[in-house]
């Protein structure tokens, strides 16, 4: 984060003659400092209290409950002190849960940064105003669709009675699993889904990043006789770098969180092979009401989500630049 | 003369490169709008055309009674007014609660101000399923379930638009707001007259993220708007085909439609402002 430093407002010259003023203005400074810290806390008030309100005592709450084993309805909440946490040892599911959210959130990661890049890196080669214009719309659209629009969409487009997918793959020779209910198929067609609604958005962080990159960079090295691929990989990606990062860590954020597609196209199934971690918490606080152990099962999600996000800020060092 | 020749040479490279490009991605633009076609051509075409393989892409005897259904016997109209609804509160209410907030974090100094603000940051990272029992009972305790408050207040409060437009106020130099406030302008005045006009394009942006948020969250509406009447119109329609598993799949498509297609249409419109929101928001650099 950059913040920075606290500057003096108004740096006043103190000349012999003005030193018989200065507890006149050093009590004008302090009452500006007053007023200005009333006025932060003033202008900061709403969105504290709704943080307060909405994120931060729920997320307390939520650490209280792992603690328990409370039923949603008792009066009694039954504490049972780390029981919860132990549990997570001896889940026979949770690996599964856990795997399965691991290579969602890599793949669609690692595909996002890949499509991306290549999908920019195409539309600024192609330098029409039209193919621009075009790719805009029909990359980034399913952004703005509601999740839960795409996913009966893609039900429907994989249904084995009339999806039209499985026909035209036909056509060319491919006999199509009934994706959504193989085990084996399941979680890439989710992934796909997910690149269908979100990838859009990273091409087009991509694409505002590439154009920022100064002209001159690249006459300057075509000059000294770089090819495209040298240019590529010593003036692109190093530009892109700090975009890219930016993209590695929302998109890896956003798919670890991944409800939707669970929850609508496939239920968690078949037998399990699309519950990911916050579907998981999902099914045990409100369909099984084991609040206790969806609490401890949050927590542990959020460790994960922090110690991941620490990881790729440190790796970061090394292959971020930014400029000076 | 030499360089003449590869000078053109390689203007025809790259003009054969611009060409395969273009011819692609007009290809691949084509097979991601490709599902909203196919929707919206099952949704008008008639009983007997209608999932047909191959899909009939040009019905012959259009009909609308897909839709005519969907806004009488259904309360989609309902809850389409219920979407725009929450959009609207949402993103008015969340921007100025983030205009606010993000001032006072860019600009005035107070104890606390940057430990609050990193604490704020770390509600970017955290699923909101995480904490949904307590925040389920909390709303359910300010008598909000099964009202649209329910999906509107918990959302007035967005991290992201506080982080951009906090990110984007300590770009702009203070001599502005310096000069206005010898002229006698308090701190409410500088930040609407002065701030907020110059940052126009940013906040443009954070309302757009807002929208995206709002119409993609599928979790809250799911879990607290129970009544027909009063979901939001994605929610309605996955409800309606959860609850009859032999339910009219024509309107089912004729909503799809009506969810998909004005955004492309809206897209089409804004492409240009969208992609200067995004590099005015700060958000790459």
């Amino acid at each position: 984060m950059t913040s920075e430093p606290d500057l003096p407002q108004r740096p006043e010259v103190l000349g012999s003659a003005s030193r018989r003023a200065l507890p006149a203005a050093r009590r004008r400074r302090s009452r500006q400092a007053r007023n200005e810290l009333i006025a932060g806390y003033a202008f900061a008030s709403p969105a504290l209290l709704l943080f307060a309100l909405f994120i931060g005592v729920p997320l307390v709450g939520t650490f209280v409950l792992s603690f328990t084993q409370w039923d949603l309805l008792s009066g009694d909440f039954g504490w049972v002190a780390a029981e919860n946490y132990a549990r997570l040892a001896t889940d026979d599911v949770l690996p599964r849960v856990l795997l399965n959210s691991l290579l969602f959130s890599i793949a669609t990661a690692t595909l996002h940064l890949i499509v991306g890049l290549l999908l920019a890196l195409a539309v600024n080669t192609a330098a029409s105003r039209f193919i621009q214009a075009w790719s805009t719309v029909a990359y980034v659209f399913p952004f703005f669709v509601s999740a839960g629009a795409a996913a009966l969409l893609a039900r429907y487009l994989l249904s084995p009675d009339f999806g039209p997918v499985n026909h035209y793959l036909a056509k060319v020779g491919i006999d199509g699993p009934n994706w959504l209910s193989d085990p084996v198929w399941a979680l890439p067609s989710l992934v796909v889904l997910d690149m269908w609604q979100t990838a859009g958005f990273t091409f087009l962080i991509f694409l505002v990043g590439l154009q920022g990159i100064p002209k001159e960079y690249y006459e300057a090295a075509r000059i000294d006789g770089a090819g495209t691929l040298r240019r590529f990989f010593s003036i692109t990606l190093p530009m892109i770098s700090p975009t890219t990062l930016f993209a590695m860590i929302v998109s890896f954020a956003g798919a670890f969180q991944i409800f939707t597609w669970p929850y609508i196209v496939t239920a968690g199934g078949p037998g399990g092979a699309t519950r990911t971690i916050v579907y998981y918490i999902y099914e045990k606080a409100f369909r099984g009401f084991d609040i206790g152990y969806g609490a401890a099962l949050g927590v542990l999600t959020i460790v994960i989500l922090a110690a991941v996000t620490v990881i790729q800020l440190v790796a970061s060092r090394r292959w971020v630049h930014y400029e000076r | 003369m030499n360089a003449d020749i590869a000078r053109a040479r390689r203007r025809a490279r790259r003009l054969i490169e611009r060409g395969i490009l273009s011819v692609m991605l007009v290809l691949g633009g084509l097979l991601m709008l490709w599902p909203v076609i196919w929707v919206l051509s099952n949704s008008i075409a008639s009983t007997s055309e209608r999932f047909s393989l191959p899909p009939v892409y040009f019905p012959s005897e259009p009909t609308f009674e897909a839709y005519v259904y969907l806004f009488t016997e259904l309360p989609f109209a309902r809850q389409l007014l219920n979407t725009v609804i929450v959009t609207v509160c949402v993103v008015l209410g969340s921007t100025v609660v983030a205009i606010l907030g993000a001032y006072a974090f860019a600009r005035l100094r107070f104890p606390g101000r940057d430990a609050l603000f990193a604490i704020i940051l770390v509600g970017l990272m955290i699923p909101v399923q995480v904490s949904s029992v307590p925040q389920f009972l909390l709303v359910r305790g300010l008598g909000l379930y099964d009202s649209l408050p329910a999906v509107i207040v918990p959302a007035l409060i967005q991290v992201l638009a506080l982080f951009i437009l906090r990110q984007h106020f300590m770009t702009i130099p203070k001599d502005i707001e310096e000069a206005a406030a010898i002229d006698g302008a308090n701190r409410f005045h500088i930040l609407w007259r002065i701030i907020v006009p110059m940052s126009w394009p940013a906040i443009f942006a954070v309302a757009i993220t807002t929208t995206q948020y709002i119409w993609n969250d599928f979790f809250w509406p799911n879990l607290f708007l129970e009544t027909p009447g009063r979901m939001t119109a994605a929610l309605g329609l996955v409800s309606l085909q959860n609850t009859y598993a032999s339910a009219p799949v024509a309107p089912v498509f004729a909503g799809l439609s009506v969810l998909s297609v004005p955004v492309v249409i809206f897209f089409a419109l804004f492409q240009r402002q969208l992609r200067a929101g995004i590099s005015y928001a700060g958000i790459v650099r």
